[in-house]
């Protein structure tokens, strides 16, 4: 079988990043299979509604009380624990989570293995924890729990404001964009021979799968590590 | 088991209503279980965009790029077989559907029991056949195929311009802004003691059977009729 990459675009900013990043990760596990192959690629929604056009969901109010619900629903389903944000305005959209997200592709340049964990530990802050994640403190304790020494972490928030670090970022984001995102979580599915294809939503993971005709778990519990 | 209700409020104008009613359909028919009771709530989507301060997704234009990508994927998986609008600007926003969800709603009224099949003879016109639902030519044919007669055709047309089926389309909008809809398909659980629920979108209905505990069959194949 030949190789199906998916590159996965999600910024820690998004709640929903967070749930398809979860599921997709816990399907791989179950998957097994070394012809699928993920590929974390941080990047900046900010940039993406930019780019597109597009305007978070916040702006119509039933749509920010619906998201409440649906994110406690989606907890109930697949056993995660987020919660609405206290002052989602300016957690959102004053503070955002551009610093973060450059630490994050500074440690995907140069270890790769801990993007997966520090991913999870910074949504933790702010999707748990309601934290400020442009506060350096929370992100260092972000870091640290997901096992980097002080050091380590100290190191990455500088290399956060490196000139090759925002351009990675800015990086993944145009290839985000030239793949027709307007959105996060977003899932571009590369294949020799095959046109690029898209998926944006953790709820477009179950079309995902029967395009790939791998198996659809739901919340593929079985596949939880953290 | 105490009664579940699930009032689902749909628009022929919109995709994705169609997706999402036949998929519960289809479950509704699987499950076979009286304890859940499938409520057919002919909506004006227009209103609900208006009541709800929405706007449809029309307006990005990588949205719909990636909607009639979306839609061929979901044709894919349900066996269904929609096709992009050749003119989506004026066919959504200049035409719209308010004779045709009239005309439901009449029959909602006096023979309930034709909606089911008369709504997806509507749908197939406007998202198979790329037809004109304003003119009353195409919506005969959609309710001769349905199985009316020419005469009950004409009676349900002449109806819907009745203030008794106006007002009962404008009550099916408003309960559906007062359950906190902002678009369709919606679809709102009811049960004895307990709050309303609303779920908003044809990728919530595996949620939806979580919450009522009741088995999510994805395309539900085996419950296609028509």
């Amino acid at each position: 079988m030949a190789l199906r990459r998916i590159a996965l675009h999600y910024d820690c900013i998004s709640p929903y990043s967070w749930i398809g990043f979860e599921v997709m990760m816990r399907h791989s596990r179950m998957w097994n299979d070394p012809t699928v192959r993920i590929e974390l690629k941080p990047t900046f929604l900010g940039g993406i509604m930019k780019g597109s056009g597009n305007k978070p969901p916040g702006v119509v109010a039933g749509k920010m009380v619906y998201m409440g619900r649906d994110l406690q629903r989606l907890n109930d389903f697949t056993d995660m624990e987020l919660n609405m944000l206290s002052d989602p305005f300016t957690t959102l959209f004053k503070k955002g989570s551009i610093k973060a997200m450059r630490a994050i592709t500074a440690m995907d340049m140069t270890n790769p293995e801990v993007v997966e964990r520090v991913s999870i530990e910074v949504w933790k802050q702010i999707w748990i924890h309601d934290r400020d994640i442009t506060d350096e403190a929370i992100l260092m304790d972000a870091f640290t729990s997901a096992g980097l020494t002080k050091n380590k972490a100290k190191e990455f928030l500088e290399m956060a404001g490196a000139k090759e670090v925002k351009n990675k970022l800015k990086e993944n984001t145009e290839e985000a964009l030239d793949a027709g995102c307007f959105g996060a979580p977003s899932f571009i599915v590369r294949q020799d021979g095959e046109d690029d294809k898209m998926f944006f939503g953790q709820d477009r993971i179950e079309l995902l799968c029967h395009q790939l005709e791998l198996p659809y778990h739901g919340a593929a519990k079985e596949g939880k590590i953290f």
